[in-house]
């Protein structure tokens, strides 16, 4: 198992060193000069060319510069001047993290629980309805949809705010930054949710039904009674709920966009493993409708879909910077169109070498977690 | 009439058009069981005929030789240079002379959607065309060979499939002027070396150990023959399938890249919502008709093709089909 993560990882970092060199070849094949936007005085120029390293030969200039992003050093931004490229992306690229991360996971959990009901009631209205309304979503124009979002949520109803990251007037006097609190709030929801898993882990053999789901129920309740505690003693509690209000519409959007996917891949999944024979064996035993649909059929059919999830990641991605953009929430994608506005190349080098590798990354622990769950896979890799 | 083996010779192609009659005549059957992909087909001809419309209005007199006027002046419903100077105030609201209202600009908008849904079409197929014949013979090929052609191009895929691409093309709009044609080409070209290709090779590792292909090589075919002629004709369906799929991606960039102002379209539905972001329209329900078309029209599109994608999946894998 350790070989066969090696091996992967070893695979990922391979193609992170052609990625990177294609890059560098696409950029510097295009018709366009570094030192053109910068200064417009000849002699400035050759200095700025000079000083950038522009004037060497182009396989100098490649060594270099996989040499800086070994170092971590991606250059300094042409806009900003003396600011590092890489201090620019740091300062941004966890809020955007936090969007990708948590909208992938909310539409994969509901879209593989709405598939599952879709794949169970095939030709039924509802599943008619949902495939329409989910393709409906996942086609819509990202940009038109958050429009839709701000115009319903924020505008007619004032029900949310629907635009920027913080609320200035709230924060005025804040005693600590955006970062260090949206640090916190991840903390408090993964202990949270480490608790619950624990919790399921130890009482998932209890025999008694009502027993397994009172105790988990009651864990569910103490998490969220501490946290709420633990909150409202610190007195940060109300800059949390900024946040997350601001949070909310980027967030719906993000996942409205990207849910239809998943939901018509576990659709055809499930389609597929309802006509095993051993569904057929449930069946004749007698088993109710939910268990069978649940536990026999659902679990099997899920595998696919994970493979699937790995061709998604990008997609959702793409969509959480397009919303950033049109809720001028501040992260990564606002970071991508000010430099396109200002040519800043360095920084667009460096966001794309940056979101390379966070799609490379989902690559290999998907793969890993892929076989992690099937233990087909999983013994066919201990045998090679 | 006599059963001698002469009288009943039917030549070749007869044979094979019967054949291929009868399969889309079983296929059609399937398809339309399914009212997912019927409504998707009907509006993919709706469109198509919304575009067909627009030069029908726009050039009337040139159809029927001078005849008859055009029924849309130019002078007030060209989608880039018309103006209607017989309203005083633009944007106006929908009225019977303009069905959807005009722009800031006093151009028609519903001709500005007929215009654009035509060059959608062209972008979305043609990409869909290349990235089609880049990703069949590739992954033939590399089914066909296997050994170091297959892992380099599998590689490849694997790199093209683990960027997002939309970034990229963004960066490449930023520095050079992207057209529609440069655009297609580069979605066809990147989409035709990634995922597409993944699953077309899978299927067509299946194929490769089929007996017909034994059977064209024992009766001496070469490489090239038994890829194109035998292989090739059977990875089709699934081919086609994964057209509609990179239509609605087409589609789909090319309004992300018009809408945030990054392409050198004169005119396309994109084009359409990011001028009534510059103009200052965006955020209002009392201009709807500068909004809404143009984005029902992306999305309507989009998952029209989505839809037909998913209703043909279940045609071309039979693992799929209702018992």
């Amino acid at each position: 198992m350790i070989k066969f993560i090696v091996r992967r990882v070893v695979r990922g970092l391979v193609a992170l060193l052609l990625f990177q060199s294609l890059l560098f070849a696409l950029i510097h094949s295009l018709p366009y000069d570094f030192s053109a936007y910068v200064l417009t005085s000849p002699a400035m120029r050759a200095l700025i060319r000079q000083q950038f390293g522009l004037d060497r030969p182009l396989w100098e200039q490649y060594f270099n510069w996989l040499e800086g992003f070994v170092r971590l050093d991606l250059g300094v931004s042409f806009r900003y001047w003396p600011t590092p490229v890489l201090d620019i992306l740091l300062g941004n690229i966890s809020r955007t993290l936090l969007l990708f991360l948590s909208a992938a996971v909310l539409a994969y959990l509901l879209g593989i629980w709405l598939g599952k009901m879709i794949a169970w009631r095939r030709g039924s209205l509802f599943e008619l309805g949902a495939t329409l309304g989910g393709v409906a979503a996942y086609t819509a124009f990202a940009p038109w949809l958050g429009f839709v979002m701000i115009n319903v949520f924020g505008w007619y109803l004032h029900l949310l705010p629907y635009q920027r990251l913080v609320e200035p007037v709230v924060w005025y006097n804040a005693p600590l930054t955006v970062d260090a609190l949206l640090a916190r709030m991840v903390g408090t929801v993964l202990a949270a949710l480490l608790v619950l898993a624990l919790v399921w882990y130890a009482t998932r053999r209890v025999r008694a039904a009502g027993w397994r789901w009172a105790a988990q129920g009651a864990t569910l309740l103490l998490c969220i009674g501490v946290a709420w505690a633990v909150w409202a003693r610190s007195g940060l509690g109300y800059l949390a709920l900024d946040i997350l209000a601001h949070m909310a519409l980027p967030l719906g959007t993000v996942v409205l966009l990207s849910f239809g996917e998943t939901m018509m891949t576990m659709r055809a999944s499930m389609l597929e493993t309802v006509r095993e024979d051993y569904v057929l064996m449930a069946r004749a035993k007698g088993l109710p409708d939910w268990v069978i649909r649940d536990r026999h059929v659902a679990r099997n059919a899920i595998l696919p879909v994970l493979t699937r999830l790995a061709l998604n990641l990008p997609f959702v991605l793409i969509g959480s910077l397009i919303v950033e953009r049109v809720f001028a929430w501040q992260a990564m994608g606002q970071v991508i169109f000010n430099a396109i506005e200002w040519q800043d190349i360095p920084v667009l080098m460096g966001v794309l070498s940056i979101v390379g590798i966070l799609a490379l990354v989902a690559h290999v622990v998907l793969d890993v977690l892929y076989m992690v769950l099937d233990p087909r896979i999983r013994h066919a890799a201990e045998k090679s | 009439m006599t059963t001698d083996a002469k009288s009943v010779y039917v030549p070749l192609w007869r044979v094979r058009l019967s054949l291929f009659l009868k399969s889309v005549r079983s296929s059609w059957a399937m398809f339309a069981e399914n009212p997912i992909g019927l409504i998707g087909l009907g509006v993919i001809v709706f469109f198509g005929l919304f575009a067909l419309a627009h030069p029908v209005l726009m050039h009337t007199d040139k159809v029927t030789f001078g005849l008859v006027d055009p029924i849309w002046e130019r002078r007030v419903y060209d989608p880039n240079m018309g103006f209607d100077m017989e309203i005083s105030f633009h944007p106006s609201p929908p009225s019977a002379r303009h069905l959807l209202g005009t722009d800031p600009q006093g151009r028609d908008i519903l001709s500005q959607l007929m215009f654009s849904t035509r060059w959608e079409f062209v972008l979305g197929i043609v990409s869909a065309v290349i990235t089609v014949v880049i990703a069949t013979s590739v992954g033939a090929i590399s089914a066909y060979y296997g050994g170091v052609i297959d892992m380099i191009l599998m590689r490849l895929a694997d790199l093209v499939i683990m960027v997002p691409f939309l970034p990229i093309l963004i960066v490449l709009s930023g520095m050079i002027e992207v057209g529609i044609w440069e655009l297609t080409l580069v979605i066809g070209i990147i989409s035709g070396f990634g995922g597409t290709t993944i699953v077309i090779k899978s299927q067509a590792l299946s194929v490769k150990v089929k007996p017909f292909i034994e059977a064209a090589r024992i009766a001496g075919g070469g490489d090239a023959h038994i890829i194109f002629k035998h292989m090739v004709p059977n990875l089709l369906p699934i081919s086609l399938l994964y057209m509609m799929f990179i239509v609605t991606g087409a589609i789909f960039s090319e309004a992300v890249l018009s809408y945030f102002g990054l392409t050198e379209i004169e005119m396309s539905w994109g084009i359409m919502i990011n001028f009534t972001q510059t103009q200052g329209y965006l955020l209002r329900f009392d201009t709807w008709w500068l909004l809404i078309p143009a984005s029902l029209a992306i999305t309507i599109m989009c998952a029209a093709f989505y839809l037909v994608g998913r209703a043909m999946d279940e045609i071309v894998n039979p693992r799929l089909r209702r018992r």
